[in-house]
């Protein structure tokens, strides 16, 4: 459903959905579920960033890990070149995940506390034997520590004794150690200092220019993914409601939560304040997604149709997708 | 240093020239005699060497202690970890099954056990260790003690599993042993040596209760318990012979729970580096 280049797709992710029970009561029946991904369709293509962006709980670390198959979804299809992810046995998941790799938000949580970091990073040559020998792999360990910037003489240590911004450059040389081709980088700096975060993005700009990876880049806010991302998907309430071009999503905003978001970087220059639209309230719950289009309770040009008829997402320029009424594709006219 | 006692108790009768099955005095049965420059706890009723008793008991209580706390924890962390990583039906069976084992009042049913096992000293299993009577007592003892180690195993790899480094390592491809083995297991150490070291401490009252009340160790192995029980009849006039196993029972308990805390501050490689 939604828009890449030519050529195939190096990941297609169609009709998504993940769907967590919830439980009460002495017999833990199930009482609901919450949609966390609820019909989630994309593309990336080989060497692309798709960014994905939403706020908390819009469902995008849930999609992430689908994607990864860190958790089984309820329904939808995850191709990875030709190759459907969902129906493949063990086995064969675990050599297809070399070329699916993860870089995680919480850069204190994804590193073993126990293990030193030479060990860390070595890990994926141990699990799939690559390397000759141990000094082998201990060189192509010093060597990947080298690229991410780090020095390979810190090896012996423990994850504790690095900063952020170095945990997750251990972080990133662990997931690169692989050669993979995809990268989910869940929210990589979100938890890292401004300064630090940049340092971290170019890094993630220059290893892809090196290595041809693609990433799926998840971010909360459209500030940090200005830079890195060749497309970008906006997020709410497990669906995507935008998708477009980095350029377009910044120069033409179409859904009103993509612009809510922008609206939401703050500017550096006070004299070019501009007009705010700051959004009212808390997402709903996904346990009872509200009807219709499910961004019109918070929406500021909500019509008629909205908590009516959900908006299907529909491709109203080459390349830009939008989910709203306001904005119904040229096929459906009006 | 009970553990270093322990070990060295088997030379002490040939270094000091103390048996402690060799009633020192003629008079056999008497009342026990207080401490003195050859016997320095004094002797039992039957005329024995109180210390040399007092060492080798050591080595039945540790021995009963660390093994059955062994087992429990071998069973224990085997079935929590299968629980708490499977997930699912696996971990609601296993689940009920230590309900059930929780359910009973370990100690009362350790003593029907214990005694409903006909002698043995004939019993095949048995009758290959070294001590059968006391081997009854680490047996029983480990195969009841392992469901809370199960219970904190489970919850431990419960909350590491959903850790990013758990799935880090699932997303490099790592099957589950190593997943287990080498993520999970490592940092749920810290609370299992704790409830480790609580469970010998646990363990030894249990088989000093035990002998006390005559299924434990059989007369005339030296065990503390049953020390305890021989020395009651004089408690008031010679108190000592109680007291004695009695103090050793609480220091040795004590110094475990201690070595526990020291374990578990040398596995935190955060506290290490900031010693080193």
């Amino acid at each position: 459903m939604s828009a890449t280049g030519a050529g195939r797709p190096l990941l297609e992710v169609t009709d998504l959905k993940k769907y967590f029970p919830i439980r009460r009561g002495v017999f833990s029946r199930i009482s609901g579920w919450v949609r966390a991904v609820d019909g989630v369709s994309l593309r990336i293509a080989p060497g692309e960033t798709l960014a994905l962006v939403g706020e908390s709980g819009s469902g995008k670390t849930t999609t992430g890990r689908c994607i990864l198959r860190l958790l089984e979804p309820t329904s939808g299809r995850v191709v990875f070149d030709g190759t459907d992810l969902l129906s493949l046995p063990a086995r064969a998941m675990r050599r297809m995940r070399r070329q699916i790799q993860v870089v995680f938000q919480d850069p204190y949580g994804s590193l073993n506390p126990r293990m030193r970091v030479g060990t860390i990073v070595r890990e994926p040559f141990d699990i799939h034997r690559i390397g000759a020998n141990r000094r082998e792999r201990d060189e192509m360990v010093a060597a990947l520590l080298r690229r991410v910037g780090l020095d390979p003489g810190m090896r012996d240590r423990y994850p504790h004794e690095f900063s952020g911004g170095q945990r997750q450059r251990i972080g990133v040389a662990r997931a690169l150690a692989l050669r993979p081709r995809l990268i989910v980088a869940d929210e990589p700096v979100s938890s890292l200092d401004v300064s630090v975060q940049a340092q971290v993005i170019n890094l993630f700009i220059d290893l892809q220019e090196e290595f041809r990876i693609a990433y799926l880049f998840i971010a909360h806010d459209l500030a940090v993914v200005e830079r890195i991302a060749d497309r970008v998907a906006v997020m709410y309430l497990g669906q995507i409601v935008e998708v477009a071009a980095r350029g377009e999503i910044f120069r033409n905003p179409l859904h009103p939560y993509t612009r809510a978001l922008l609206q939401a970087i703050p500017i550096p220059d006070p004299a070019r304040a501009r007009e705010r639209q700051v959004l009212r309230g808390d997402p709903p719950s996904p346990a009872q997604p509200p009807p219709g289009c499910r961004f019109h309770t918070r929406c500021p040009s909500a019509v008629e149709a909205c908590p009516r008829i959900e908006p299907p997402l529909l491709e109203v320029t080459p390349g830009h997708w939008v989910a709203c009424h306001l904005h119904p594709g040229p096929e459906v006219g009006r | 240093m009970f553990v270093v006692c322990a070990l060295l108790a088997p030379l002490l009768p040939a270094s000091i020239g103390y048996d402690p099955y060799a009633q020192v005095a003629p008079r056999s049965v008497s009342p026990p005699t207080p401490p003195s420059r050859d016997n320095w706890l004094g002797t039992d009723t039957l005329g024995r060497d109180l210390l040399s008793r007092l060492v080798f008991g050591a080595r039945i209580s540790l021995e009963v202690g660390v093994l059955a706390t062994a087992i429990a924890l071998l069973i224990g962390t085997a079935l929590g970890a299968a629980a708490g990583y499977a997930g699912g039906r696996t971990d609601a069976f296993l689940m009920r099954a230590t309900d059930l084992v929780l359910a009973f009042p370990a100690p009362l049913l350790a003593l029907a056990i214990i005694a409903a096992v006909p002698e043995p000293e004939t019993t095949p299993l048995l009758r290959s260790l070294p001590h059968p009577s006391v081997g009854v007592v680490f047996l029983v003892l480990g195969c009841l003690g392992w469901a809370s180690i199960a219970r904190l195993v489970r919850a431990e790899f419960l909350r590491l599993r959903e850790q990013d480094f758990a799935q880090a390592a699932q997303a490099m491809g790592a099957h589950g042993a190593r997943v287990v083995l080498r993520h999970l297991l490592p940092n749920a150490l810290r609370p299992l040596i704790v409830v480790a070291t609580l469970g010998i401490g646990g363990n030894i009252l249990m088989e000093a209760w035990l002998s006390f009340l005559g299924v434990g160790a059989r007369p005339p192995l030296p065990s503390w318990g049953t020390m305890i029980t021989e020395g009651q009849e004089y408690f008031l006039a010679k108190p000592w012979v109680c007291l004695a196993p009695g103090l050793a029972i609480l220091l040795v308990v004590l110094g475990f729970n201690l070595l526990g805390d020291a374990i578990s501050d040398r596995l935190d490689t955060r506290r290490r580096q900031r010693v080193a």
